[in-house]
């Protein structure tokens, strides 16, 4: 009673509303005098899923940033009705890491200034001083030119998307100098099937040389009635719409099912069931679903009659049904002890897959790129053809199945560079380049074969011109990115001289780095372009590429921050007029205080054009032009999707074969396979034509395949079979050291189930060791109950931290912030190369109890406080002291 | 007064703390313990039959609010227009009798240390004073939440105030209406008995565990995460309940 009479007085009192107003009145004041821009911060990594940022800025520093208001106000729910829903019509929230970004960008471990190495390359053996802009460029452009006339134009390997045939270095049609790679990391496991079998070859999709696109817009999904996300997260591993869109699907009477080692949260909210499988034995599954759909004929006979290629379809249906070389009937039975799955749930999943069309499953990337991953994701597209679910409204393709054509006329701005004479040769796959690091040296001073080098590297040709890398430019974190970071760290630490930008100076990637130059945040500070060719009128994501978002000019440069475009346009001219002609003939003279004028004078120039069009601008519905302050103001320009887009509806709709095969049918049994010596194509290995369970750990002339199997006999040192899915909280390893992040909504971990910890003696929040027979970290246990006996996960793009501590596995010290890499082999799948390999064995062995704040240590912490472990070991060999 | 209140569906939270975030970003609130919308996320059951449940809550903003019954230096008190329960942070002396009062940890502190003084979700009144709704409800991806008028919820969504692990609404009356998760129809026959029996066994390689029994019992401590507590000793405490592993 005490309490409500004075809450009656309180209410009667005008200094409590003044409190409120106090309120009020402090959120304005903080407001006043601010700026408002628009930008998106897809990064490679987040599914570049192109979320729209509203961005608060005051005095030159963001201080907040909103969701996407461009459509639907005020509209928490989002209830803007099915119609809108359909169209695309909805906001491109962010998730917390676009929420978090003042912290990253703000940061006291920010790289603020050029600095050189002083000591070798390599955790542990040098340190960092502070140079000139003027030094940096100077020293980098003399050894630029150096390193070329020693090792010629292939000693340069530049880290930016060397992938799909391309080069990422931005002055190479000019200098002459760098090369590509064929293939790419993320639908790696499935790039060979998908070209074998249905004739997709998304390199060519990539560069607009083909228009047979896989992927299917948002709204497709409402078309499915049913949808197996099958070792798929799309909460976490697919953010943006998509996975929202399947949200609304499952709600709205879509049946779901999760077949997945660990019961993600995709399998409690998107899912009706889950079905826990061990890892790497999806391919024993899917024969038997395909056995089941064969002898109880629950084919689509008009799908395969026209799109089928006959005699393949008839081999591996004689393989499936056990009237093949070997003589065994996949049955469910024979592969229920190989999946842990019962027999009875994989019979029943076949009928009711064979009875639902239509049907989309998606095999997601990760699981092919694993131990048999290839032949499994092969599978996975066989098996929705001969359902006729690969072609259709409402099915999915089930390869890299991302591609979707552009719905959004969106300007283009012309810096007036020339196309430059340099054809960037290709010269090893893409997933490769630590092999060539390890072997180069071997094959120049003739200790191998160069048909050995060829193979190890994955030489697209036998005349291909052969790499010495002596020089690495990074662009991003890519030393701790891939697997075998061990490995991988030693061949970087062995070149003649590494440089690159970095964004923090804990950065794992900069202690492989002789000078570091402090990069900016693209989406927020300057106006840099994206990445190669991605200008700052950014699309939405595949799937839902019904807008664009112009990243309008944000934040200022902190400390010695540059634009990265101002410094390749110095280098450029340091190496020549040729180069800095070619390069970026606009700007070539423009001053650094009037730089990021310049490019958005640039920028604003091509919205002119834009806006002058009368046609675009009544196809996007503008009743008036807009002005470049409107066009600032609401940067978001969205279309309508009309229907909505699934696997190669283009091509169907126009009457042409989708698949691009010797065919042009979708070829069980591959004729490219049959046709040719697979050791001698850019695969390096043997491939069978058609997807058949032979799992053998080595194979061919490749020796060092994936070993990631869970019987592989290994298992008995290394027992738990390990996945590294993404994060939501990184984008790869972007804002690891973000404290928002770090220290506020996650422990990383390592996952581990109930009944592998209480037989090891770990209880959740345990220091932990985990290691492998590649290398070993240091981690905090998450005991759950929501992953199979016998695996273990650890997420991707935590950073490589040492205070030097040396160990038995680890060249550069012990980790202790738990890259999951440095577990991981970087061998190849059994049968070919080309796959980034993400799953390992490993063992996990309690090192001491936990703290109570559940930090493994010092090195988890975000911030200073964490880089700190790793700062202390540069500063006791120098740093900081001269 | 009108009392505004929020609407949250636990089918559509995957506990990945954007609202949380977007919260403290417009707030200006630090790293750490001072969250004022809290994400908990916790499992239920073992292995292969699980559920994963997620909540994220801000405050009741109760009809009628312990916190601001046991308020000694009158800080505590509900706003007149949209029943938000706000604190005066000039009054308040760091007492804690708010933690002490409050069933749902709403009441945040940024340490331990005494005499901290509390600080709490506002309601985002200063949006809704320019007509716009609480950052937290306009961030959430998979679009959970939903902000109005209380009575306006309940027509909508029903009079649920409540989850397995919460409270019991009637002792304060939070503005907080709670769609729980739904039962899972599973669409084929899944039997956990015979999945078990097939984990046991790694081909040539062993076995995996000695019985089912190893799948159902552990000790003390082994799995932490699996309730819901919302009232925590410390902040370390609220930090561990909090901080999820999906990183």
């Amino acid at each position: 009673m005490r309490g409500e009479s004075r809450w009656l007085i309180l209410m009667l009192e005008k200094e409590e509303s003044m409190d409120k107003q106090g309120i009020i009145d402090a959120s304005r004041e903080r407001r006043e005098g601010e700026r408002i821009f628009y930008t998106s911060c897809p990064a490679n990594g987040c599914w570049d899923s192109a979320c729209v940022l509203k961005c608060h800025i005051k005095d030159g520093k963001i201080f907040a940033i909103e969701p996407d208001d461009s459509v639907n106000k005020n509209d928490s729910r989002e209830d803007c009705g099915w119609d809108n829903i359909w169209k695309g019509n909805v906001q491109m929230r962010p998730c917390a890491m676009g929420h978090s970004w003042k912290k990253e960008l703000y940061a006291e471990t920010r790289l603020l200034q050029p600095m050189k190495r002083i000591g070798e390359k390599g955790a542990g053996k040098g340190y960092f001083v502070p140079i000139s802009w003027d030094e940096a460029l100077d020293t980098i452009a003399e050894k630029m030119i150096e390193i070329k006339e020693k090792y010629g134009p292939y000693g340069i390997f530049h880290s930016q998307y060397p992938s799909f045939e391309k080069n990422g270095m931005p002055l190479a049609p000019w200098w002459e100098a760098g090369f590509g790679a064929w293939g790419e990391h993320s639908c790696s496991g499935h790039a060979a099937g998908e070209m074998f079998h249905l004739g997709v070859d998304m390199p060519k999709c990539a560069k607009g040389l083909a228009d047979n696109l896989p992927g299917f817009e948002a709204s497709d999904i409402f078309n499915s009635k049913l949808f197996v996300m099958w070792g798929m997260d799309p909460v976490v591993a697919w953010f943006g719409p998509t996975s929202y869109y399947m949200q609304l699907a499952h709600e709205y009477g879509c049946k779901t099912i999760v077949i997945d080692p660990r019961y993600t949260q995709s399998a409690e909210i998107l899912a009706d069931q889950w079905i826990p499988i061990r890892p790497g034995t999806d391919l024993a599954m899917m024969l038997a679903v395909a056995q089941v759909l064969y002898e109880e004929d629950l084919i689509d006979h008009e799908f395969v009659e026209k799109w089928v290629e006959p005699e393949g379809f008839e081999e591996w249906r004689a393989y499936c049904m056990g009237e093949g070389e070997d003589g065994i009937k996949k049955t469910p039975e024979w592969a229920a002890p190989i999946c842990a799955v019962p027999a009875e749930t994989i019979r029943e999943f076949a009928r009711l897959y064979g009875t639902s069309q239509p049907v989309h499953l998606q095999y997601f990337y990760s699981c092919a790129k694993r131990h048999l991953g290839d032949y499994s994701a092969a599978a996975a597209m066989l098996l929705q053809a001969m359902t006729g679910n690969i072609a259709i409204p409402g099915g999915c393709e089930s390869g890299a199945c991302l591609p979707t054509p552009g719905r959004v006329p969106a300007p283009r701005a012309d810096f007036g560079r020339n196309p430059g004479g340099y054809q960037v040769p290709v010269l090893f796959n893409n997933n490769c380049l630590t092999e060539i690091l390890a072997s180069q040296k071997d094959y120049w001073e003739g200790r191998i074969s160069e048909d050995e080098f060829r193979h190890l590297i994955g030489s697209p040709t036998n005349e291909a011109p052969l790499p010495n890398i002596q020089m690495i430019i990074f662009e991003n974190n890519y030393a701790n990115n891939h697997s075998n970071v061990n490995k991988r760290f030693a061949g970087m630490a062995s070149t003649e001289f590494n440089w690159g930008f970095q964004w923090h100076i804990n950065q794992p990637t900069a202690e492989l780095c002789d000078i570091i130059l402090p990069a900016p945040v693209w989406q927020f500070e300057g106006m840099d372009e994206y990445m190669y060719g991605h200008q700052r009128f950014v699309s939405g994501p595949n799937g839902m590429r019904n807008y664009f978002t112009f990243c309008a000019r944000g934040a200022e440069f902190p400390g010695e921050v540059r634009s990265k475009e101002w410094v390749w346009t110095q280098i450029a001219k340091r190496l020549g007029d040729d180069v800095v002609r070619g390069y970026n003939p606009r700007l070539a003279d423009v001053e650094w205080e009037d730089w990021v004028d310049a490019q958005e004078a640039i920028y604003r120039e091509a919205f002119e054009k834009w806006a002058d069009n009368e046609t675009i601008m009544a196809y996007l519905g503008y009743e008036q032009r807009p002005t470049w302050e409107e066009f600032n103001a609401n940067p978001v320009v969205r279309t309508e999707i009309d229907v909505p887009y699934y696997p190669f509806k283009n091509v169907m709709e126009r009457g042409d074969s989708p698949f691009l095969t010797t065919s042009g049918k979708v070829e069980f049994s591959s004729l490219f396979v049959k046709n040719n010596d697979m050791t001698e194509t850019r695969w390096r290995g043997q491939y069978e034509p058609m997807p058949v369970w032979s799992p053998s750990y080595v194979e061919g002339d490749i020796g060092s395949a994936s070993n990631d199997g869970f019987y592989n006999p290994k298992v008995k040192d290394y027992p738990l079979s390990l996945v590294s899915p993404v994060s939501i909280y990184r984008q790869h390893s972007s804002n690891d050291n973000n404290p928002f992040m770090r220290e506020d909504c996650y422990r990383h971990a390592v996952w581990i189930s109930g009944v592998d910890a209480q037989a090891r003696g770990i209880k959740d929040g345990d220091i932990c060791r985990v290691y492998s027979d590649r290398g070993e970290t240091v981690l905090t246990a998450y005991v759950t109950n929501r992953m199979m006996p016998g695996t273990a996960a650890v997420h991707h793009g935590a950073w490589f931290q040492t205070d030097g501590t040396s160990t038995e596995m680890n060249q550069f010290g012990q980790d202790l912030r738990g890259t999951p890499n440095i577990l991981l082999d970087d061998g190849h799948l059994p049968h070919i190369l080309g796959a980034l390999i993400i799953a390992g064995l490993v063992e996990v062995e309690k090192v001491r109890d936990g703290d109570a704040e559940g930090f493994g240590g010092e090195a988890e912490r975000g911030g200073m406080r964490g880089a700190n472990v790793a700062l202390k070991l540069r500063q006791s060999l120098g740093e900081g002291k001269e | 007064m009108t009392q505004y209140g929020f609407f949250f569906d636990m089918n559509r939270c995957y506990a990945c703390q954007a609202c949380s975030i977007a919260c403290k970003d417009w707030n200006g609130l630090e790293p750490g313990a001072e969250k004022w919308m809290t994400v908990y996320e916790w499992e239920q059951g073992t292995f292969p039959t699980i559920r994963l449940n997620a909540l994220a809550f801000s405050c009741g903003h109760c009809t009628d609010p312990a916190c601001v019954k046991v308020c000694e230096s009158g800080a505590l008190y509900k706003e007149d227009e949209f029943g938000a329960v706000l604190v005066d942070q000039d009054k308040c002396t760091g007492c804690r009798k708010c933690y002490e009062a409050c069933p749902y940890g709403a009441p945040k502190f940024a340490s331990d240390e005494l005499g901290v003084k509390m600080s709490k979700c506002t309601m985002c009144v200063d949006r809704l004073a320019e007509g716009m709704q609480p950052i937290c409800t306009m961030s959430c991806p998979l679009r959970a939440f939903d902000f109005g008028p209380l009575e306006e919820l309940i027509e909508k969504y029903g009079d649920v105030r409540y989850c397995i692990g919460m409270p019991s609404p009637d002792d304060t009356d939070p503005a907080y209406i709670i769609w729980n998760p739904r039962e899972k129809k599973q669409l084929i026959p899944y039997d956990a008995q015979e999945a078990i029996a097939l984990n046991q066994q790694r081909g040539d390689l062993g076995t995996m565990f000695e019985s089912e029994e190893d799948l159902k019992t552990f000790d003390e401590g082994t799995i932490r995460r699996n309730e819901l507590k919302m009232k925590h000793d410390s902040v370390i405490d609220l930090m561990r309940a909090t901080r999820n592993d999906m990183a």
